[in-house]
């Protein structure tokens, strides 16, 4: 029979003193923040894909105006009009987290760099719960790497640069509940009920359904798991039903905070929303053998999102990631059970598609880090309580491999994370100074129902966010059709980004647009190769 | 070696994360960062204190609830008060609560030895 005695090595070997820990805790964290803020370090100005300017839009609305926003105003929603599917024209997402965004921005003084600071904090809180939660389960050494190799997720690193933000956060909520699940469910089996944990495990569920309804249906996944594997293991209830029942009315009284929101996403999952799995969405039952494999996201995302390589880490550490995956399966003690439940939650999330599921699977894909790294730390952690066998040289060699294997870590995937955070959105594939003062000047000196058509600027997602940045809704089409224009109150040529990379032949196209069409038109604002016509 | 309390510990941690702030993100940095902590961290570590739960239990729930519960608060409030009254209110509701419910336990706890007195 195997022997895991990797447990008592670490308790060992690895007993840290409590403050030392802490303090060990908050430099982690802190590597990890900045690392993270790279991106945003030297250059504050906005960057990210269309969702990343949507989040930003509804906290800066709030900020300037001093109210919270309920119906959309118009430029937001030209855009979101139609996302609450429950109310069409109001709020689409649970407002806490976009209002935290507005507090930053209040607290700050400054509108662009306190939103992408708060940002780089919620998405990387991962690192903390996943800390916690191995910490609590497995020892200090297992929560130290595993939140070492969770600041280096591709995967995680790249949906919080795009601007999946909520997404980012809502994953956190998931161990955390589990775990304050499996805590009351072990205070009832030894009789010694700690009720605090399951009314905790209502309200962390409630909150983890205001920051993302999807990373909610993640966690709501693993702890029905959870619940069918320790009746498995016990054979016998392990709840009480008043407590669960107290805990389930705190769950229904917190999301009923929001009705709106909440029934948007009630709406989604009913029969018909659009969130529910439909026949010709199915894909192939052989997906149900892959993980990644067989998944595409339509030129969403680069395919390099699917690839382990890539995103999770150098192939050898899959030898461990296996490992750590039979360890659990074959010992499944409890604690063990809570990884199992939380690995079988996200298979099953990460193969909806099977069942039909629209849409969501690729960003479900980006939840595996959290539990795969853990799982690899298992995995090496026990190949290493074989060292026993090697007398006195046991701990030297025991730490020489973990430092190997920091060091091989840094070097491939901290590498990875590092020039793909240093390196992100540099140049004019953000929002230049132009254009943002551009915005600024469209923002404070147009009015408000405002439709402006904008040709020039580079990409699609930069146009966007000189609308949120504006305040002020902007047409923007990779291929100019006229009709386009029959609304437009407003024209802006945009010859900055042109002209920075030479681009002659769009450059002398705009130019005699321009000269034929705007001729009548009042030039409004022209700087820095920014031209702002109000139509005549 | 130098033997910290649990205060001295925070405060360290404060100082550390203060530093860390203003050096890489200037004094808008460290007013977001040191703003959050009062707002979303010490209001509900005053409420979680006063269960029966480990000190990691209570930095970590508090963290994570406190980083939506205020903010939803302050929406809530934001139609009467404006948002930026609003925080400040939410921040007084919280701490209160977290004193109320010490209060509520420590007088719970006297009245129970007195019984068995």
């Amino acid at each position: 029979m195997i022997k895991f005695k990797y447990t008592q090595f670490f308790f060992k070997y690895m007993r840290v003193d409590r403050k030392i820990e802490f303090v060990f805790v908050v430099l982690l964290y802190l590597s990890c923040l900045w690392l993270w803020s790279l991106p945003f370090q030297k250059n504050s100005l906005p960057y990210g894909e269309v969702d990343a300017s949507s989040h930003f839009a509804v906290a800066d609305y709030m900020t300037q105006t001093d109210k919270p926003i309920g119906l959309l105003p118009y430029y937001i929603d030209k855009r979101y009009g139609g996302d609450n599917d429950y109310k069409n024209h109001v709020l689409w997402y649970h407002p806490p987290y976009h209002t935290a965004f507005s507090i930053a921005q209040i607290m700050g003084g400054e509108r662009v760099l306190p939103v992408f600071l708060a940002n780089a904090i919620f998405s990387s809180i991962v690192l903390l719960s996943v800390y916690f939660v191995i910490r609590k389960m497995f020892g200090f050494l297992p929560a130290l790497l595993s939140g070492f190799l969770l600041m280096f997720s591709m995967r995680d690193i790249m949906a919080y640069l795009w601007g999946q933000w909520p997404e980012r956060m809502g994953f956190a909520y998931l161990p955390l509940v589990l775990y304050c699940f499996y805590k009351y469910a072990r205070s009832y089996l030894d009789k010694e009920e700690k009720p605090i944990y399951i009314y905790l495990t209502g309200i962390l569920l409630a909150v983890n359904f205001f920051v993302h309804p999807m990373t909610f249906l993640h966690t709501a996944a693993s702890i029905f798991i959870l619940v069918i594997l320790l009746f498995a293991k016990e054979r016998k209830l392990f709840f009480n039903l008043k407590h669960v029942s107290l805990a389930i009315v705190i769950f229904l009284v917190i999301i009923s905070i929001f009705p709106l929101q909440t029934m948007n996403v009630v709406v989604r999952l009913l029969p018909g929303g659009k969130d529910t799995p439909t026949e010709t969405n199915r894909v192939s039952i052989s997906r149900l053998f892959m993980w990644a494999g067989g998944l595409s996201a339509e030129g969403s995302v680069p395919d390099s999102y699917f690839s382990y390589n890539q995103m999770i880490g150098p192939y050898w550490t899959m030898i461990l990631l296996f490992l750590g995956v039979f360890i659990i399966f074959f010992r499944r003690n409890e604690k063990d059970i809570v990884l199992i439940s939380w690995l079988i939650g996200l298979y099953f999330m990460v193969h909806l598609d099977v069942i039909g599921q629209p849409g969501r699977v690729h960003r479900s894909l980006s939840a595996s880090a959290q539990i795969f790294y853990p799982l690899i730390v298992l995995g090496l952690l026990y190949l290493l309580s074989y060292s026993k066998y090697l007398g006195k040289y046991k701990t030297y060699l025991k730490y020489g491999v973990i430092a190997i294997f920091v060091i091989l870590i840094m070097f491939s995937s901290g590498k990875m994370a590092y020039s793909q955070l240093k390196g992100a959105y540099g140049g004019i594939i953000r929002v230049t100074p132009y254009q943002y003062d551009a915005a600024e000047w469209m923002k404070d000196n147009l009015p408000r129902d405002s439709e402006v058509y904008q040709f020039g600027t580079l990409t699609m997602a930069k146009s966007r966010w000189m609308w949120m940045l504006s305040d002020t809704y902007i047409i923007y089409r990779d291929i100019f059709d006229e009709r386009d224009l029959v609304n437009a109150t407003h024209i802006l040529m945009d010859y900055s980004d042109r002209a920075a990379i030479g681009d002659k032949n769009t450059v002398d196209g705009m130019q005699s647009w321009e000269k034929e069409n705007l001729a009548n038109s009042t030039l409004l604002y022209n700087k820095n190769n920014i031209r702002v016509y109000q139509r005549g | 070696m130098v033997n910290l309390g649990k205060k001295e510990l925070g405060i360290l941690a404060l100082i550390l994360i203060g530093i860390f702030s203003l050096i890489f993100f200037g004094f808008t940095g460290f007013k977001v960062v040191i703003g959050f902590i009062a707002l979303f961290f010490l209001p509900f570590y005053l409420i979680l204190d006063n269960f029966d739960l480990e000190e990691g239990e209570k930095i970590i729930f508090s963290l994570f609830i406190g980083v939506v519960m205020f903010p939803s608060l302050v929406y809530l409030l934001g139609g009467i008060f404006g948002i930026r009254i609003s925080i400040i209110v939410s921040f007084v509701v919280f701490v209160l609560g977290g004193l109320m419910i010490r209060w509520f336990f420590s007088r719970a706890n006297k009245n129970t030895s007195d019984d068995n007195d």
